[in-house]
């Protein structure tokens, strides 16, 4: 059982992502919709995790990853990318993130990466 | 760590062994720097030193000789980049090479006799650092292109186990992989592949190839008879090879690798990774869903694998590895291999002399038990005795084979000796051998090695010509030493002969006179073999001029004297402006030998057979006399006659027909009349002890069957009075 803060400028994503999640037992109790949004959240809830866009308005997902782990070198950020998005997910484990969803979502690979991550 | 120190004597031996190898290899080298070989030879001879001191460095490390391995490692490391073109052999490379081999030879005897070793390894280090330079920077104006990438695999190919030629078909890929690289160990090991022989039915070489392990498998697999083939990277100690396969339709194939190693270097240190980081993380991995990465670490694979399924889209993991313990292991293990394969053992040699002097007391109490058999007149105690008899000589055969070496053990260290004397004495000397593979006792062995050594340097000090004064002649500019060994049955030969100035009789006594060694009247009254014998005199060749080379002031006679303790004979041959031969006959065993047992009044002596040419009944009328001397005629030869009784003194015999024996005394034959020829027997040699050491004309005394001494005579002591014209 985990507290989570879901990241995705899409409501319809942080949606089917907090089912999983909820499914799961875990407790999503935060949602953000732009990086900054989620460097705001995350000082202010310290959830156990963070699933993070990629793509977002005002400050996207691989600039807040950087900015969240620099104020919590533990922080533990899973990206949720899509397919044609390699560099950039790149770019974001490089900047921290200690995992990555692929999007269309698939509910026990979601699970493994999560619990991979809180477990590591 | 495990106490190794009983694999020390197998270590030191090893080492030598290599050294000796690794001398004859570089005297090759430098006929290459020279240009007298091709490539192929050029790049075998290169990889063969780069092995042998590759495995130095890993002997050398295993039994803890730490500065050793480190210096065969800066060996193997320079042969490294020869082998790979990136410095190429010159003079310089053979000089410091020698001074490699020279520094670990020291280093090696240090360790046996367990002294400190003070070697100046920075001076060497500084030279092959200059030469890396040199080279570099030549090779840099020269090309730019980057050599191949060489990589360690350990190629696995399995047989079919019930095709019996398969060690056959595992040392011809032996043979293949040596074409492509430098196969630096076999499991089993080299020796037992190339015997042709498996047990298992899979090989694993070792290889150092700059092949990729695509192109190496294609060609072991045409090979027929071949199952499989498996080639993996070979690993270092305590590092892990880890294959992770992904799903292959899984997405950010890179971004999940890159996390994977993320969590690997958190548990160890990420040695190696393939592909390329750089491609791994553009997405390009083996076969599209493959990466492998060598991680050193203590964890279990157990944890490892659990660390990378824990990932999704992992679809299998395979580890393969090599433990640290392992690791240590095989050096040691090949010694014990080499004792177990080539079912040889190493036994200190006073063993064996014990050995040999247990036998022989036996010989000497089996004769007393004969006499006693029969003086009892028993059948039984006869026929009992005979079969002991029997296996008493094949106890002591086999105790007399043991004992054997091979004349390579000293042999191989005269090509280097050579090279290093004549360039010394600017000489161009080419050095041919022979018969290296005869085998000689030990003791012989040992005093072999001191009077070949004079005898080569002699060669080339004073034999061969100066290279300008060669052309003069008309001679080939490089003169030529052959080291030639033969062997008569349980006799050996060996010539050293060269093609040089030849030895001047009339200049041996003029030097004669004027050291005063003899008068001008006995000078001119003898022959010219006499002349030549004089060589052999001490006070003779002690030369005035001590040179580094044939220096030590050690003179033929010393040569004459260890040849005559071995029951041996050395004689010369000479032609002026032709060449000088230097004859040793010795016989292979000096414990026991077959002697003659004659007598003289009523005294038995023995006299060793090596020593007789052969025996004549001779007739008092036939007995000439030249000068003051007796001598008798033999088929046309004139040959100076002594009475054994003159000779050590006992009363003359004056019967009408007596037997002689007639012995050789280096260039010249001598009689010694005596009252009777027992028989042949093989006789147990015993030192005189001190009280008698000093009496000349025995070299040892031997016990009958009887219990009687008798004396073995020694020829030439015996007719030292009378040699040079006494008596």
């Amino acid at each position: 059982m985990a507290s989570v803060l879901v990241v995705d400028d899409a409501a319809f994503m942080r949606m089917l992502l907090k089912r999983i999640l909820t499914q799961a037992g875990h407790q999503v109790i935060g949602e953000a919709a732009t990086g900054k949004e989620a460097i705001e959240k995350y000082k202010q809830l310290k959830p156990d995790l963070v699933t993070m866009d990629i793509v977002m308005p005002e400050m996207d997902g691989i600039t807040a990853v950087g900015e969240i782990v620099k104020i919590d070198p533990n922080a533990k950020v899973i990206m949720i990318t899509a397919v044609g998005q390699e560099a950039k997910v790149m770019q974001a484990l490089k900047n921290g993130a200690k995992g990555y969803i692929v999007k269309p979502f698939q509910a026990p690979k979601v699970l493994e990466e999560i619990n991979r991550v809180l477990s590591g | 760590m495990e106490d190794l120190s009983q694999y020390l004597e197998e270590f030191l031996a090893d080492a030598r062994e290599r050294i000796d190898n690794l001398n004859n290899a570089v005297l090759k080298l430098e006929e290459i720097a020279k240009g007298r070989a091709d490539e192929g030879e050029k790049r075998r001879i290169i990889d063969q030193i780069f092995r042998e001191a590759h495995t130095l460095k890993g002997t050398a490390a295993t039994m803890g000789f730490t500065e050793l391995s480190e210096v065969a490692h800066k060996m193997e490391n320079l042969f490294d980049d020869i082998r790979e073109g990136r410095i190429d052999i010159s003079n310089d490379i053979v000089d410091v090479v020698f001074e490699f081999l020279d520094i670990i030879s020291e280093m090696i005897d240090d360790i046996e006799k367990g002294r400190e070793h003070k070697a100046d390894l920075k001076s060497l280090y500084e030279k092959v650092d200059k030469i890396k330079e040199k080279a570099i920077l030549e090779s840099k104006t020269k090309q730019e292109d980057d050599p191949k990438e060489v990589r360690k695999y350990s190629v696995k190919v399995f047989f079919d186990k019930n095709n019996t030629m398969r060690g056959v078909r595992a040392f011809l890929i032996l043979s293949d992989l040596e074409e492509i690289g430098e196969v630096i160990e076999t499991i089993p090991e080299r020796k037992k592949l190339e015997e042709g022989n498996l047990e298992d039915d899979s090989v694993e070489y070792i290889v150092l190839s700059y092949k990729t392990p695509e192109e190496i498998a294609s060609m072991i697999k045409k090979h027929p008879e071949v199952l499989s083939v498996k080639i993996n990277e070979a690993l270092e100690a305590g590092v892990k090879r880890i294959e992770i396969y992904l799903q292959k339709e899984a997405p950010l194939k890179e971004a999940r690798s890159f996390l994977i190693m993320q969590d690997l270097e958190r548990i160890g240190e990420i040695v190696d990774i393939k592909p390329k980081k750089s491609e791994i993380e553009a997405g390009k991995l083996i076969d599209g869903n493959k990466f492998v990465v060598y991680l050193k670490t203590q964890e279990d694979e157990e944890i490892i694998k659990e660390i990378i399924t824990k990932h999704p889209d992992v679809e299998k993991v395979e580890l393969e590895k090599k433990e640290e313990k392992k690791q240590e292991e095989p050096n040691i293990q090949k010694f014990a291999d080499r004792i177990k394969i080539s079912k040889l053992v190493r036994i200190n040699v006073e063993h064996l002399d014990k050995l040999m002097d247990l036998v022989s007391e036996l010989v000497i109490n089996k004769g007393r038990l004969e006499q006693i058999a029969e003086s009892l007149e028993s059948k039984e105690l006869l026929e009992a005795l005979s079969t002991t008899s029997r296996l008493m000589s094949e106890l002591q055969e086999e105790i007399m084979t043991m004992r054997l070496i091979s004349l390579s053990e000293i042999f191989n260290k005269f090509p280097r000796m050579v090279r290093d004397l004549s360039k010394e004495m600017g000489k161009e000397v080419k050095l041919i051998m022979e018969g290296q593979d005869i085998e000689v006792d030990r003791a012989i062995l040992d005093k072999l090695s001191d009077i070949l050594v004079h005898l080569l340097r002699n060669a080339v000090d004073h034999g061969i010509e100066p290279p300008e004064e060669r052309e003069k002649l008309g001679k080939p500019r490089v003169g030529t030493i052959k080291l030639i060994a033969k062997r008569e049955k349980d006799r050996i030969e060996i010539v050293v002969m060269d093609d040089g100035r030849g030895i001047d009789p009339a200049k041996i006594k003029e030097k004669a006179i004027l050291r005063g060694l003899l008068t001008e009247s006995a000078a001119n009254s003898m022959s010219t073999e006499e002349l030549l014998n004089l060589i052999f005199m001490p006070g003779f060749s002690t030369a005035e001029r001590v040179s580094s080379v044939s220096g030590r002031g050690v003179g033929l006679d010393v040569v004459q004297e260890i040849v005559k303790s071995l029951n041996g004979s050395l004689s010369v041959r000479t032609e002026i402006g032709k060449g000088t031969s230097f004859i040793i006959r010795l016989p292979i065993s000096t414990a026991i030998i077959q002697a003659l047992l004659i007598q003289v009044v009523d005294e038995i002596y023995a006299v060793p057979i090596n020593n007789i040419l052969e025996s004549k009944e001779i007739v008092r009328d036939e007995i000439r006399t030249i000068g003051k001397k007796e001598v008798i005629v033999l088929r046309g030869e004139i040959i100076p006659l002594y009475m054994l009784h003159k000779l050590i003194g006992l009363s003359q015999n004056n019967k009408d027909r007596f037997p002689a024996i007639i012995v050789d005394l280096g260039s010249q034959k001598i009689a010694i009349g005596v009252d009777e020829l027992l028989h042949k027997k093989d006789i147990v040699i015993k030192p005189l002890g001190k009280l008698l050491s000093h009496v000349s004309g025995f070299s040892g005394a031997t016990i009958l069957g009887d219990g009687r001494v008798v004396l073995i005579i020694d020829i030439n002591s015996l007719l030292e009075g009378v040699k040079y014209g006494g008596v």
